[in-house]
């Protein structure tokens, strides 16, 4: 049975499968993680739902809560848009039009995608970079797993992401400007991770642009039923489709590709995001323009809920060349650009307090001292056996009264060690 | 509050650690962002003048009601002379060091930037004792 971590976290947990081993424990970068009475936990206000915990879990305790197949099929039919990872998942040799012939086939009543979408966002990120006000590093806020990370570990950094409207907002926006039409039709979108599910229900308000999320994983087996099938009949034909616009974006260095910048930063996986971003903090990145980050091991191929192998699945799209057809210019030659200032954010990023020890300043000071008095006792190689990822994780859980130090087993043992001298003495004097 | 925190000098495996705990300690305090990145900024560069140029060191961390006050001690050559350290591009390090990207001449300049104020204590052969301080309720203006 799954359970719900949280109401609007869409991570869940399968309590049956989860043995409490500490796999995601240590993989967690902002240390949301505990494992109590043998069974993981999750912090919903430090979980930046970057999906790192689904990808190492061995026995694949950690899930999404999202919709299902079987719901769209239920009410008829329903608009079915496409992250541009959708398309790498089945090998080079498909072409646009028979993927979306296959979303088709399974139930869906039409097919849109991000392509556009992204186009129009990476013309915008372009000026904004070229604009006076930009802040060096500008960090990208392509990947919504990368902007709650910096929210919540990384606050002095929240003023440095790229302030403009997520593709999944424009192509929302853009909907409703096409009328009624298509917005009264149900809509969902085809995630490749946690992130973008949480994108598509939580932030753009549920309901309002999308009526759910479903991971690609899926609708993959359906999908490649049909590909397969038609691979036989159709070889000649496919492959020679020129690729869309936005398709190379599932890729890290995709989003670099689509803007006119010579010179960025790309780096993928969360620790290596991490990394990054703690050089940016201590000011030794100023001098680089842009800096693309994603979450994912190789982009959003690397996904949590994508299916095909990442590296595989790069292969393809680099084997495919950059025949990209712009669909905001019709295929004409030249740049998109726009204007800028329609795609500013409204409201910029601000940082969540997540790594907070306390609302009050002072009594937070007197955690922190106290946390350092603790920590001295543990034995600081960070075993993670206490349900902690590392002892000045534990020392913190204990000064908030959320553990105690028996939790640590070099103190348990050394405890139970003295008690049995003691008893041992207690003996030989009664002798 | 204080803490208290060991640098190894030569030890550029180990550069950024002292002022990587620090900035824990600052978010764990829940300190304005602005101030985060100005003591991260300049106590990186403390400590690396520290593992460059000298034999050990420590960085105390003392969080007051009206400043963040950093002091970083060292054991090692000293600066002769001090004004000409404080000038940009000005470094005495070994070639070696520069190979590594580091002891550009931009570290003591940059924590000038960064600190509303700043002091240096040197003794030639003897060590160096650097210290800064950031306000805490007033914010400079960030810098594009």
């Amino acid at each position: 049975m799954k359970s719900p971590a949280q109401p609007d976290l869409l991570l869940v947990l399968d309590k049956e499968r989860c043995q409490g081993c500490t796999h995601c424990l240590r993989a967690c970068p902002t240390e949301a993680i505990r494992i109590r009475h043998g069974k993981a936990e999750v912090m919903p206000h430090r979980c930046v739902q970057c999906g790192r915990c689904l990808q190492v879990c061995p026995r694949g305790a950690w899930g999404v809560r999202a919709d299902s197949l079987e719901k769209v099929k239920k009410d008829g039919g329903a608009v079915a848009v496409l992250d541009p990872t959708v398309f790498w998942q089945f090998g080079g040799q498909i072409s646009p039009r028979e993927l979306a012939g296959a979303f088709l086939k399974i139930g869906f009543s039409a097919v849109e995608d991000l392509g556009e979408a992204l186009e129009i966002y990476g013309a915008a990120v372009s000026s904004y970079l070229s604009s006076e006000d930009r802040i060096s590093p500008a960090i990208a806020s392509a990947c919504p797993a990368v902007v709650q990370l910096v929210e919540v570990k990384y606050p002095s950094l929240t003023e440095n992401l790229v302030p403009i409207i997520p593709p999944l907002r424009i192509l929302a926006s853009r909907r409703k400007d096409l009328g009624r039409e298509i917005t009264k039709q149900r809509s969902f979108y085809i995630v490749p991770c946690l992130a973008q599910a949480d994108a598509a229900i939580n932030a753009l308000g549920k309901g309002k642009s999308f009526n759910g999320a479903i991971p690609l994983a899926n609708v993959y087996n359906p999908l490649k039923a049909i590909v397969s099938q038609k691979r036989k009949t159709t070889d000649a034909s496919s492959g020679k489709e020129p690729l869309l616009s936005g398709m190379r974006w599932a890729a890290a260095g995709g989003e670099s590709e689509a803007l006119d910048n010579p010179a960025s930063l790309v780096v993928d996986g969360i620790e290596n995001v991490a990394n990054v971003l703690e050089l940016a903090e201590s000011g030794l990145l100023e001098d680089v323009p842009f800096i693309e980050a994603w979450a994912c091991t190789g982009g959003c191929l690397g996904g949590p809920l994508t299916v095909q192998d990442p590296f595989l699945a790069r292969y393809h799209l680099m084997a495919r060349g950059r025949h990209n057809r712009s669909r905001v210019t019709k295929g004409k030659k030249g740049k998109v650009s726009v204007d800028v200032d329609p795609f500013r954010l409204s409201r910029p990023f601000v940082s969540r307090p997540g790594m907070r020890l306390d609302e009050d300043f002072k009594l937070a000071m007197e955690k922190l001292r106290r946390i350092d008095e603790v920590v001295k006792k543990f034995p600081g190689i960070d075993c993670g056996s206490c349900g902690c990822p590392n002892c000045l994780a534990l020392a913190e859980d204990i000064i908030q009264g959320h553990a105690t130090e028996n939790q640590c087993f070099y103190i348990l043992k050394e405890k139970t060690a003295r008690r049995s001298r003691q008893r041992g003495r207690r003996m030989e004097n009664l002798k | 509050m204080n803490l208290e925190f060991e640098i190894t000098g030569q030890d550029f495996k180990k550069a950024g650690e002292a002022s990587f705990k620090v900035k824990h300690c600052l978010k764990r305090l829940g300190l304005p962002p602005d101030i985060i990145r100005r003591v991260a900024t300049a106590a990186y560069e403390a400590e690396l003048n520290v593992i460059i140029y000298a034999l050990r060191g420590t960085m105390r961390l003392c969080v007051e009601d009206q400043c963040i006050d950093v002091i970083i001690a060292d054991v090692g050559p000293g600066i002769p002379d001090i004004q000409l350290a404080m000038r940009e591009g000005y470094s005495t390090a070994p070639p070696y060091v520069k190979q590594l990207g580091y002891g550009s001449g931009m570290g003591l300049p940059n924590i000038k930037k960064n600190a509303d104020w700043m002091d240096i204590q040197s003794e030639v052969d003897r060590g160096t004792t650097l210290r800064f301080k950031v306000n805490l309720n007033e914010r400079k203006k960030r810098r594009k």
